[in-house]
């Protein structure tokens, strides 16, 4: 892949340096001296043209006679008619009516000036420059009010996105994405390529996202793909390689040596285990788990696009490439990408417009839990050598090891039953001395010797047809659908576990999932003197069917066959499913402007929904905003500080249909009441019963988000400085919840429409263009939003107190008042002195699994009464600062990132310390107060603060001369450097791997963090090429 | 002007496609809407068959899911005196040191499984027009299985939520009210007496007769109604349709054999397999080892076991000290000419004995005992002998069989087969036996520690309406 | 130009200024730290409630004497036990061994830290359990008299009738003792039947006297002893009969010959005595029971 690209690469530039030909050199620039970089350079009647590079610079072939047209949004356009310089320096006036950039909104376009809803637009300047291999994570920090959090570690994983906190309270609050004008499925953001992508589009408030009415409230992300554009075809050519590393938890990691010399400074001495164990160490050397486990790795990218057009048609194409080894063990992640798009004008009436883009993914996955791996010792190598092979004891577990060989994975109980004082391994199975804390297999080996992984083919394709009726009406209809074909794999191989052979299996899952839709819709623009009126009136309709077969088999004897053909035919067992779900929508819009000042905008969506009651599937989503443009005042003209300022408000009802049960059938039929087949045993064969999914709920309806959002936007000292800043106010109520009930029922849990949650906040955004001289430009931007969640009304669940494991019940509360999923526990009081322990020195040092808490009403017993609220898992205050440097070919950029008041309940204390090992129980016999004493699972011990203080990215780079590169034929060349998490700044307290890795589990539960994966940072170099 | 007419084709092609009839309500087609189910008696047994198919429990470590009957050792076995976990790790040691917490998942997982087995007889038993002439026999097997389920866990937890028809979530009067166990105990005699007079003895995998009159034996034992008991296990002994095996080991390594009265069927390897018999063997399980023997069952089995002691405990091969329990091994094990039911141990096919002959014959022994210390009733002797015999002892020696030697009899026949704790507490020696065995282990135990806790999370959604028991 | 440029640079000071302002508020926000409740400083909502049960020992000795307590009080820290016997504790859960057979009104009084407290008491009746004697049960006209009832009414077989049979006659001569015997004519109709409370899995032994007409032979007065209670003669089922005598000594119709009739009750608390006769006129009379 890699290599053909380049071969490409390389044909390209030969056949443009064969036809190269008499150039004109010139710039581009405002009355300011300022260069106009994008603006559109083109000879009349021709297809040849071309846009100013970063410097406003271009070069164009031409010859005497012909006329240049240079047009850029915002200025007048002009034309030159050439006689024969061989440069030109062209100086547009400023258009002030003009000066404006165009928002993609819901099923059309509007100028950014004339918005009254709260949208955010992300140019793809440089972001495809961030090594990521995900747009989203390449977004961290762009917008104001969105929150996007790297929760997962693997490559290719895709993180959470928070758009005005959390409005639901059930699993379903990601973001609606919607790619040039057609809904996707959320994992669509893992198949896009950045180099590909023209903007992002996010809307925030409700007025603004009503337009998709049931799938408005958690905010939508609009990403449009690149366009081509009339002039000469051109070749872009974009690649990086970047150095990923983790950042190491110190907390995480002791020697043995350290471990012994803070027993012996405890106690004086150390225990013959620990003895054993430095033994060890000092023959094998010490393992660092998390070198071994956060291996670091690579990641490439290379974007190819052409693109280009004539008056009447326009193409973009594209081929991608990228490879990311992720900074896991094991984890890697490739995608291929292809895109076709073409628009064309068949005449003035009728035009039509096709895409497609398929995509491959191969994401090869990290098989285990970094919680897991890093409880294990530093004394035990990963392999055997030399030296630590005689350890091993070759007659303990009747003989299990006595074939151990150098190079085999060491595993803990090979090294029981040790001689301490002669030194060698019990001889004839004598038991002696016991140093293992597990009996599980080396932690690499359940890595290594497993394969698990998901190849995804996805397409995503587009045709839409256009009457312009006359100038002001039109009609536009369209059919799309994304496909997506998922092969799951899991192999488990024979030296995965450590019951060997016996337990090595083999899974297969495949899921084909389509999703289909059809839209239809009338735009008609009209201006009768002062007004102008633009109104949509539409219909659509979409479908998402799923099937899904799995299959597993057991029962292997070697790693050498890994198909379900070479399965025990007695262990191959199989299941499938498929379900449906439908939605039906009909919506109408108004934007109205009187006299260039005064703004209004009106829009209703009724959608229909599969998924719910019969007399539940409608819903209707209206919207009102409106907007005044005080600059446009007499009394604002020409004035010297304010050269923009509008104020606006909105109000809007969205909606959310997410059913989240974790049961796919459930999620799309849970109005019914639905049973599925089940087997008891009966005289040795299966008979077949029939068993209850779910509490069918045929009342369910919508979850509804009524959101109000008065704004503000401005531009100061000529627009030096422009800005804007939102206030909103969302309450959700009626809440799609999975809500606990009593098992007495014979379910765990019942769909319910409950309760109410508020999110208020404050947003900022400011822009400044600070410095603007020849050759020194320097501009910033500085983005915050505050966003503070409560929870309103939880009807008769109020105060609901859950917990996520069972197993380990840490407890979170809903209570009213409070955020959302707050942790609730007991409050620690002090540690319980280490010579209680009862061996406070095995596996890990001085941990105890308990702590003494605070009696908090005093009558001596330590019971429910005495629990608190421990904090809350969402941040207060997420914000970011950057700033963009251009000194003559060189530039810089660098952005900062952060996140306060968040919290986590960090597990991985919990698994490292080894606090569910018996030697760190405490001694019943002797320790006092024992009434007082809790496990620290139930406590503040394990909660942490997850704020954070990141570097995100840095970019230098330079671009070469005119002279350079039209020898080379290219019409603009840059190489640069970048750098991901350079600096990550954790709050002190906090133990773990990354403050931003959290579980997947309910919104009700949130901030539940298993040891997680680690920050890493990256390196990049990176060459972009045009011509 | 042409162009339009196609534009408006494809336009009107859109909304038709869309408005067609029922397009918001797509059928679901992998699985079926109960609301017009249970229509034919066929239909009505499937709902049977879905009983035990919730007291098998689904084979799983996720503790989300329920395990019922594969995790009743942890609350049975492991809180008397037979077992404990290998290394005293984790919640599962919770047990064994009688330091139980409310949030003990375990815990939480079997009172909701139970309740769950409940919830499908109540199924059954409100769908049981639609049966015809078989009403009586499903309603008879459902309400042996709601006896069987209530009656683990009045004796578990105490006063607890009688539900005897299907409630909603909203009934939260009836989810989160503790029934004293009194009234529990009168559902579970009504139930047994409705399965008894409607049930036959076709299968030992299904309810039948027997099991039913064994269960309300064993109830009436524990409410001291002797003589009900007497009269009972006489009539299944006299009905002469169950007998000792001859080999002890066949007991459980000959499934369905006559000794068995009523057993929960697995099959190895398939989704129906259980994964407790893995569990209970270091390193084969998920676990470290669990219902591992204590040396006081050792020495009881040592001493009174007789032919019993092999196929009841051995000795860990990898942990020379420590013994795990040698019935219902998954893996086989060539010494004792046992074999593997599975090739995957996590996955085994032994099935679990829930009530057999030979449990028949000392609860005869124990209602003639009455309650007494001592007994030299002819009948009683003759049926401690029979136990005693296939074990190959001698009879009682002195003729008079007291309390403590039908306690050590019960104990070392029935050792792992989650009855001692049953045993202890229903004859009132659980705090004796337990405070003794306690102190020489070195924990704490007090008499609240009988009672598991009502498990947290439904204190906890009951808002404060649900009192816990005593001592949690 | 130049100025032009100046002007910036001092709004970008300022800019900067308002930036540093909004990232510096951004981390004293973080710097909040989490402030949670002290001890003591919320009020108790379940106060101690104190409440127990006890249970008397079993065994072949003096275990009797000795009861076990079972704590059952909740959100309690501190125990004072009073036994009733003068003996106390603040154990958890003490036993007791008390000096004999009594009344004692057992006091358990739990407290917590902040000093409240809630007492519980029970009375505990203590009686040596009797090694399980068998109940005598009364046999009513157990010799036929008249006027032999409790109440000093009756006929002498009022006692003995059971629906579905011909009830038995009463003679005077020759009786074994007293004034009257039965008498059960040759014709075999007539039957006497009365039920028992007995103690199950007991021993016992009926005693009785009978005798029989020399003539015709080959017949006999049977007396069986049958399991349960019966209402109508048609349910009775002689096979079911857990012991039985047939009478056959025709060798003199005046002395009576006597019969113990040993009997165990097994699982049964009733037991009913039946007297039928065949072929031969025969008398029976002074019907007595032991226990073994």
């Amino acid at each position: 892949m890699k290599k053909s690209n380049f071969l490409l690469l390389l044909a390209l530039i030969a056949t443009t340096v064969l036809s190269a030909q008499s150039v004109l050199n010139g710039t581009v620039s405002g009355t300011d001296g300022q260069p106009i970089p994008g603006a559109n350079v083109v000879v009349q009647n021709t297809n040849n043209g071309t846009t100013t590079d970063f410097d406003g610079k271009f070069s164009i072939s031409v010859s005497s006679g012909d006329v240049l047209t240079v047009s850029y949004l915002g200025f007048a356009t002009q034309n030159i008619t050439i006689s024969n310089q061989s440069s030109l320096n062209i100086v547009l006036e400023a258009d002030a009516s003009k000066l404006d950039e165009v928002v993609v909104i819901g099923y059309g376009t509007q100028l950014k000036s004339n918005l009254t809803g709260a949208i955010s637009k992300v140019n793809n300047d440089d972001l495809d420059q961030i090594a990521v291999s995900r747009v989203d994570d390449a977004l961290v920090g762009q917008v104001s009010g969105v929150n996007i959090q790297a929760t997962e570690g693997e490559a290719g994983s895709a993180p959470t996105i928070r758009i005005r906190g959390v409005g639901s309270i059930n699993g379903s609050v990601d973001p609606l994405i919607v790619v040039d004008g057609m809904v996707v499925d959320n994992d669509y953001l893992g198949s896009l390529d950045m180099n590909d992508i023209a903007s992002f589009e996010i809307l925030k408030d409700a007025a603004s996202t009503a337009i998709y009415g049931s799938r408005g409230s958690k905010g939508v992300i609009m990403v449009t793909t690149k366009d081509g554009k009339e002039g000469k075809t051109k070749f872009r050519y974009n690649a990086y390689t970047g150095f990923k590393e983790a950042h190491q938890s110190d907390a995480y990691y002791f020697t043995t040596a350290e471990q012994a010399e803070f027993e012996r400074a405890a106690t004086g001495t150390i225990q013959d285990k620990t003895q054993y164990k430095l033994l060890l160490a000092e023959a094998g050397g010490d393992t660092n788990w998390q070198d071994i486990i956060f291996d670091g790795g690579v990641i490439n990218s290379h974007s190819l696009s052409v693109t280009g057009g004539s008056k009447r048609t326009k193409f973009s194409t594209a081929l991608s490439y990228l490879h990311d080894e992720g900074v896991l063990l094991t984890d890697d992640y490739k995608r291929y990408n292809i895109k076709l798009k073409v628009d064309s004008k068949i005449n003035d009436k009728l035009s039509f417009g096709l895409s497609l883009t398929p995509s491959f993914t191969d994401r090869q996955r990290f098989d285990g839990s970094t919680h897991d791996i890093l409880r294990q010792p530093s004394w035990l190598p990963l392999y055997l050598d030399d030296n630590t092979i005689n350890f091993v004891n070759r007659t303990r577990d009747g003989g299990k090891y006595a074939n151990a060989q150098v190079g085999d994975y060491a595993i803990q109980r090979m090294f029981d039953d040790f001689d301490l004082a002669n030194g060698v391994p019990m001889a004839g199975g004598a038991s002696g001395l016991d140093i293992s804390n597990t009996s599980n297999t080396n932690p690499a080996a359940k890595v290594l010797e497993s394969d698990r992984g998901d190849k995804k083919f996805k397409a995503f394709g587009n045709a839409y047809f256009k009457v312009k009726f006359n100038d002001n009406l039109s009609l536009r209809t369209s059919f799309g659908g994304d496909y997506q074909n998922t092969a799951y794999q899991r192999w488990r191989g024979v030296e995965h576990n450590r019951n060997g052979a016996s337990a090595a299996y083999l899974e297969l899952q495949d899921t084909n999932r389509i999703h289909m839709v059809t839209e239809t819709y009338f735009t008609y623009d009209q201006s009768y003197g002062d007004h102008v009126i633009n109104a949509v009136l539409g219909t659509g309709a979409e479908s998402w069917k799923t099937e899904y077969n799995q299959t597993r088999g057991g029962g292997y004897t070697s790693d050498l066959l890994q198909t379900i053909a070479a399965a025990d035919p007695l262990t191959v067992t199989a299941s499938s499913m498929e379900y449906e779900s439908r939605l039906l929508s009909f919506f109408a819009r108004i934007n109205y402007a009187y006299n260039d000042k005064y703004l209004a905008s009106f829009s209703l969506r009724r959608d229909g929904y599969s998924v719910f009651g019969s007399n539940q599937k409608y819903g209707d989503f209206p919207a009102v905003s409106l907007g005044w443009k005080l600059h446009e005042e007499d009394f604002l003209l020409d004035n010297e500080l304010v050269s923009n300022l509008k104020f606006r408000v909105s109000y809007g009802i969205t909606g959310n249909p997410g059913v989240d049960t974790g049961d796919d059938q459930i999620d799309n039929y849970p109005y019914l009441a639905l049973l599925a087949t089940s087997n008891a045993v009966i005289d040795g064969g299966t008979l077949t019963g029939f068993n209850a999914l779910n509490i069918s709920n045929p009342d369910l309806k919508w979850e509804r988000s009524v959101e109000i959002n008065p704004g503000v936007d401005f531009g100061l000292f000529n627009n030096v400085i422009t800005g804007s800043i939102d206030y909103y106010e969302r309450e959700s109520d009626q809440l799609l919840l999975y809500n606990p009930i009593s098992s007495t029922t014979g379910f765990n849990n019942a769909l319910v429409n409950i309760g109410k949650v508020q999110n208020k906040g404050l947003e900022i955004e400011l822009r400044s263009r600070n410095i603007s001289i020849e050759n020194f430009r320097w501009s910033s931007t500085f983005i915050a939003s505050k966003n503070e969640n409560t929870l309103l009304n939880f009807a008769d669940s109020n105060g609901q107190i859950q917990s996520v494991d069972a197993k380990r019940a840490a407890e979170w509360i809903n209570q009213v008042g409070q955020p959302i999923s707050s942790f609730y526990g007991w409050v620690v009081d002090k540690e319980i002195p280490t010579e209680y322990l009862k061996n406070a020195w095995h596996p890990i040092g001085a941990q105890a699994q308990d702590v003494y808490v605070r009696d908090l009403n005093g009558d001596g017993l330590i019971d429910d009464d005495d629990k608190t609220i421990l904090g809350s898992p969402y941040p207060e205050l997420v914000w970011s600062f950057g700033n963009d440097f251009k000194i003559g070919n060189i530039d810089v950029s660098f952005l900062f990132q952060g996140s306060h008041g968040a919290e986590v309940r960090n597990m991985g204390d919990q698994y490292i310390f080894n606090h569910f090992n018996s030697g760190q129980d405490f001694d019943p016999a002797i320790t006092p107060d024992q009434q007082f004493i809790k496990q620290k699972i139930f406590t503040d011990s394990i909660i942490q603060d997850a704020s954070y203080i990141a570097l995100r990215n840095v970019n230098i780079g330079y671009t070469f001369g005119d002279n350079v590169i039209s020898k080379a034929g290219l019409s603009r060349a840059r190489v640069y450097v970048a750098g991901q998490n350079l600096m990550y700044l954790k709050a002190d307290g906090y133990t773990g791997f990354n403050p931003e890795s959290i579980n997947t589990t309910s919104s009700t539960t949130y901030g539940y963090q298993r040891a997680g994966s680690p920050v890493f940072s990256t390196v990049s170099l990176g060459v972009n090429l045009e011509f | 002007m042409r162009y339009l007419k196609y534009t408006l084709f494809f336009a009107l092609i859109a909304l038709i496609s869309s408005c067609e009839e029922g397009y918001l309500e797509p059928a679901p087609t992998s699985v079926i809407s109960s609301a017009n189910y249970y229509t034919t008696p066929d239909q009505v047994e499937s709902a049977v068959i879905n009983i035990y198919d919730g007291i098998q429990g689904v084979w799983d470590f996720n503790m989300d899911e329920n395990r019922a009957l594969q995790l009743e050792f942890y609350l049975t076995e492991m809180r008397s005196d037979n077992t404990r976990t290998k290394s005293s790790e984790g919640e599962a040691a919770q047990f064994e040191s009688y330091s139980v917490e409310a949030t003990n998942g375990i815990v939480a997982n079997y009172y909701q499984s139970y309740y769950n087995v409940v919830y499908r007889v109540n199924v059954v038993l409100e769908n049981l027009d639609a049966a015809g002439s078989m009403a009586a026999k499903y309603e008879a097997e459902a309400k042996f299985l709601r006896a069987y389920a209530y009656f683990n866990l009045v004796r578990l937890f105490g006063d607890i939520p009688l539900v005897d028809s299907v409630i909603s979530p909203e009934d939260k009067a009836t989810a989160y009210t503790r029934v004293a166990s009194a009234e529990i105990y009168n559902l579970i005699i009504s139930d047994l007496t409705t399965a008894i007079s409607g049930l036959d003895n076709s299968s030992s995998y299904r309810a039948s007769k027997t099991a039913a009159q064994t269960l309300l034996a064993k109830v009436h034992l524990n409410k001291g109604e002797y003589l009900e008991a007497q009269q009972l296990c006489e009539s299944i002994v006299e009905s002469g349709n169950y007998a000792l095996e001859a080999n002890f080991k066949d007991v459980f390594y000959s499934e369905g054999n006559d000794e068995v009265i009523f057993a929960i069927g697995y099959i190895g390897d398939s989704n129906e397999a259980q994964n407790f018999s893995a569990e209970w063997l270091n390193a084969v399980g998920r676990t470290s080892g669990v219902n591992y023997v204590t040396n006081d069952a050792k020495a009881a089995l040592d001493a009174m076991g007789g032919d019993r002691t092999m196929y009841s405990y051995r000795n860990d091969v990898s942990q020379v000290t420590q013994n795990q329990v040698a019935k219902y091994i998954p893996n086989g094990d060539s010494t004792l000419g046992i074999s593997s039911t599975s090739s995957d141990p996590q996955r085994a096919g032994n099935d679990w004995i829930v009530l057999r002959y030979a449990d028949v014959l000392l609860l005869h022994v124990e209602s003639i005992l009455a309650g007494g210390a001592s007994t030299t009733s002819a009948a009683a002797l003759s049926s401690f002998n029979l136990i005693r015999n296939r074990a190959g002892l001698a009879n009682d020696a002195d003729g008079t069989i007291t309390k403590q030697e039908l306690m050590d009899e019960r104990r070392v026949e029935l050792a792992f087969e989650n009855h001692r704790l049953f045993d202890l507490m229903r004859m009132g020696e659980a705090q004796n036996v337990l405070s003794a065995f306690a102190i020489s282990v070195g924990v704490g135990f007090t008499s609240s520690d009988l009672l598991l806790p009502i498990p947290q999370r439904e204190i906890n959604l009951s808002g404060g309406d649900m009192s816990q028991n005593p001592g949690y | 130009m130049k100025q032009m440029m100046n002007f910036r640079i001092n709004e970008t000071i300022k800019l900067n200024l308002i930036l540093a302002a909004c990232v510096s508020i951004g981390l004293l926000t973080s710097c909040e730290e989490e402030v949670y409740p002290e001890t003591g400083s919320i009020v108790d909502k379940t106060p101690p409630s104190a409440a127990f049960s006890a249970t008397q020992g079993v065994g072949l000795n003096d275990e009797w004497m000795t009861y076990t307590f079972s704590n059952q009080s909740s959100s309690a820290t501190d125990f004072a036990w009073d036994f009733g016997d003068g003996n106390s504790s603040t154990d958890f859960e003490p036993s007791n061994e008390y000096s004999g057979e009594g009344t004692f009104d057992v006091k358990l009084t739990a407290t917590d830290k902040l000093g409240v407290s809630s007492t519980y008491s029970e009375q505990i009746v203590i009686v040596e359990p009797e090694a399980p004697e068998a109940i005598i049960p009364p046999i009513y006209e157990a010799s036929f008299e008249d006027n032999s009832l409790p109440d000093g009414t009756g006929d002498g077989r009022d006692s003995w009738r059971l629906s579905g049979a011909g009830v038995i006659q009463i003679t005077s001569s020759p009786v074994y003792e007293g004034s009257q015997a039965a008498k059960f004519p040759s014709a075999g109709d007539r039957a006497a039947y009365q039920v028992l409370e007995v103690t199950p899995n007991s021993d016992y032994t009926l005693t009785y006297y009978y005798t029989m007409k020399t003539s015709p032979t080959g017949g006999n007065v049977t007396v069986w002893i049958l399991p349960g209670e019966v209402s109508e003669f048609s349910q009775i089922d002689t096979d079911q009969a857990i012991a039985s005598f047939a009478g056959t000594d025709q060798s003199s119709s005046n002395d009576y010959a006597k019969v113990d009739l040993p009997f165990s009750t097994g699982a049964n608390d009733k037991v009913a005595i039946l007297v039928t006769n065949e072929l031969v006129e025969s008398r029976v009379d002074s019907m007595s029971i032991t226990a073994d």
